[in-house]
């Protein structure tokens, strides 16, 4: 797996680290769909994420929404201050779970 | 205390291009002056004819690093950052090269081995400027992609 991932009852936990563009998100989409497909809550740890494009956001929206059609939970952990702030810029701040 | 230079790439391209210019200029001197030393000593004591090779290769150095000036110049109309880094980055290694090889060869023309010392410091400073520059225009999403964004957000 390119991500590292840590699951604890149900709960899988992915964490992310550098830049998450174009180049990692094929990856980082089959692995957390697939990874939410098999567990009841899927989060992602961004505390060491540097840099996050458009094509970064797309793939945590299309997570959120299909754990929301699979009654699941999706949530954002620790976003650092610039996903915080490209998620604030795309006025999507509030559209996720972040703790 | 924290100092910060915060040197733009034009000018440290103007700069490049002045220094390459005066270094083109110092060396045509120095080959026209060659080529009249070795005509003065053949009008005065004859000789073979033709053209000295230390003439020849100052005059050929000089147009060389003409042509280079006239490039910066030209390189001013990039916009693309990332080239600019890569341009940047050429001419640090450059004026680097030159500093060396003036320490090394011509130790007695201090004031152009001044000039190449601060054209690498200037090239320096103007990458890691740069380098900031890139990642600030990084962390911005266009208005299409905020857009798009926010259909795909809404549409379910």
């Amino acid at each position: 797996m390119p991500f590292d991932e840590n699951i604890i009852e149900n709960k899988a936990i992915i964490k992310l680290e550098g830049d998450i563009d174009l180049e990692k998100t094929e990856e980082l989409r089959d692995q957390a769909m697939q990874t939410l497909h098999n567990n009841e809550a899927l989060e992602f740890d961004m505390s060491k994420v540097d840099y996050i494009d458009s094509s970064g956001i797309s793939v945590m929206i299309e997570l959120h929404q299909e754990a929301g059609e699979q009654s699941k939970s999706f949530s954002i952990n620790n976003p650092s201050e610039q996903v915080s702030s490209v998620l604030k810029m795309a006025k999507l701040f509030d559209f996720f779970k972040i703790t | 205390m924290s100092f910060s230079f915060n040197i733009k790439t034009k000018y440290t391209l103007i700069f490049s291009g002045i220094a390459c210019m005066l270094l083109s200029l110092f060396l045509t001197y120095k080959g026209i002056l060659a080529y009249l030393i070795q005509k003065k000593l053949e009008d005065d004591f004859g000789g073979m004819g033709g053209t000295d090779t230390i003439v020849i290769i100052r005059l050929v150095l000089s147009l060389v690093i003409l042509i280079l000036a006239l490039f910066f110049f030209q390189f001013l109309k990039i916009k693309d950052l990332n080239s600019q880094k890569i341009l940047l980055q050429c001419t640090l290694v450059m004026w680097s090269v030159v500093s060396i090889c003036l320490v090394v060869i011509m130790k007695e023309l201090s004031f152009f081995l001044i000039l190449s010392l601060v054209s690498s410091i200037i090239s320096f400073l103007s990458i890691k400027n740069l380098k900031k520059e890139i990642k600030n225009n990084k962390l911005k999403l266009s208005d299409k992609e905020i857009y798009l964004l926010n259909k795909l957000a809404n549409k379910k």
